[in-house]
């Protein structure tokens, strides 16, 4: 008599999607847990209530000042994600089952929670601002003590961690001295944003990182009569930095354009670190993204 | 010595000079002048030195006679004439010769930095010496940019190195000698 022996299924490789989401949440809950964006964003609080306190020194200086405040939590993200690629330097990652584009996606990934993290931020900043008014922007007699962000504006900070993250993964693989890496990240991070008005001027604003409104655009001499001027323009009076009045305008056509140059900085940085045909397509998409980007924004520039 | 100068890492030194030359240039073409950017410069050039303490092969040394000082000290050796040259060529590249940053100027507030990574990694778990010695500098400058306005103690604190950086250089080589057996 012949007995039917139970042979135990082969167990079936998990598909490359549940490796990449398994290894995703993984380094998702390192990148939440590192020190680095708690500590950004530690400071990005005391950064916004120093901006919301202080003396204004020219109107409008809180409504210029307030999107720089996300650039040390963006650094701390920068960093925990520049940790995660980091550990795709040990000799171990060699002999991983999971590719090193799966990887790589995968750290990408897991930077999702720390974006939406920004997001839900943002949205309640703008929340809290909406709730107190808003803020200061203009001279008299062109001034309001209302002034909101548009749409375009409050969208910034998404693109902006996103590219946070595949900034920090971009100088991990392109720097392979992990202290090196953090130091470079923190260089820029800490340049672009406490002195965001040196890459706010009218030509290169629409390449900056973080991109501060209004422009002010010139419409008379120093000497002019702002009362003769239409009665809906935001002004800026002559001061120590401009010696003509100025419309203060807000373009959030210009501020669209520039997330979308964002969404294709972080595509360009992001195809640093995956491979084959996923590098490609994420260098081509980043490319044609972040040239249009700046190309409208130079066009709708006021 | 030239054993040390073979292995210690000089690749933050030099990111953070890449870095900062490519700033400082954008910096210049933008708005005509790098200064703004050298207190940040002083932190990154401190924090990069302190980095090149980094020692993978520190566990495994630990059983040679040579005691961790003496061989953080051929390190810093190695590493002090490297951070100089860098800050030196990055105040030329900025055309930053007269002293329009105060006190100590031009070396007493990077000094002060790196002293105080440097007193930061001697006393730091033995796994990550260089990982916190090089956060320091940066942390400390970070703080003064988001809560300079702070008063009182605070408000003092923070900004310290700019204000009475030999005072700190001082204060971070005491911390240094007293944990000169670590």
């Amino acid at each position: 008599m012949t007995e039917a022996v139970r042979v135990p299924a082969r167990p079936r490789p998990d598909s490359p999607r549940r490796v990449v989401l398994a290894l995703a949440a993984l380094e998702a809950r390192r990148i939440l847990t590192h020190p680095a964006p708690a500590a950004g964003l530690l400071l990005s609080v005391f950064f916004a209530r120093q901006v919301l306190t202080a003396a204004p020194s020219w109107a409008g200086a809180a409504y210029m000042s307030l999107p720089v405040v996300v650039g040390p939590l963006l650094c701390g993200i920068s960093l925990a994600a520049a940790a995660a690629f980091s550990r795709d330097r040990r000799a171990l990652s060699e002999e991983a089952p999971v590719r090193p584009g799966q990887r790589a996606l995968a750290r990408l990934l897991a930077g999702v929670p720390a974006v939406a993290a920004v997001a839900v931020l943002t949205g309640a900043g703008a929340l809290w601002l909406r709730a107190a008014g808003g803020l200061d922007l203009g001279d008299e007699p062109g001034r309001t003590l209302h002034a909101h962000y548009t749409l375009p504006e409050l969208l910034q900070p998404v693109p902006l961690a996103a590219f946070a993250v595949a900034f920090g993964a971009a100088a991990a693989r392109l720097i392979r001295h992990r202290l090196a890496a953090a130091v470079a990240v923190f260089v820029v991070w800490f340049a672009v944003s406490p002195t965001s008005w040196m890459w706010n001027g009218p030509g290169l604003m629409a390449f900056s990182l973080i991109q501060t409104q209004p422009l002010v655009v010139p419409v008379g001499p120093a000497t002019a009569d702002a009362a003769g001027l239409p009665a809906s323009w935001l002004l800026s009076a002559p001061n120590e930095y401009q010696d003509f009045w100025g419309r203060v305008v807000v373009s959030p056509a210009m501020a669209a354009w520039h997330d979308v140059y964002l969404v294709g900085l972080t595509l360009l940085a992001a195809s640093v670190v995956l491979d084959g045909r996923a590098r490609r397509t994420a260098g081509a998409a980043g490319l044609v993204l972040a040239v249009a980007g700046v190309t409208a924004q130079k066009l709708v520039q006021p | 010595m030239r054993p040390t100068v073979r292995v210690v890492p000089l690749a933050p030194l030099a990111a953070a000079g890449g870095a900062f030359l490519l700033v400082g240039a954008l910096a210049r073409l933008a708005d005509g002048s790098s200064e703004p950017l050298l207190p940040l410069a002083a932190a990154g050039t401190a924090a990069a030195l302190v980095a090149g303490l980094h020692d993978p092969a520190a566990a495994l040394l630990a059983a040679v006679p040579a005691s961790a000082a003496r061989r953080r000290g051929h390190r810093l050796a190695v590493l002090l004439p490297a951070g100089l040259l860098l800050w030196t060529t990055l105040l030329v590249a900025a055309h930053l010769a007269a002293p329009t940053w105060g006190a100590g100027w031009p070396f007493g507030p990077v000094t002060a930095l790196a002293a105080t990574g440097v007193a930061v990694a001697v006393w730091a778990p033995p796994e990550a010496r260089a990982a916190w010695g090089a956060a320091a500098p940066m942390l400390w400058f970070a703080v003064g940019r988001a809560a300079g306005d702070l008063d009182g103690p605070a408000g003092t604190a923070v900004s310290t190195w700019q204000t009475h950086p030999w005072a700190v250089v001082l204060a971070a080589l005491a911390a240094i000698t007293a944990g000169g057996r670590r």
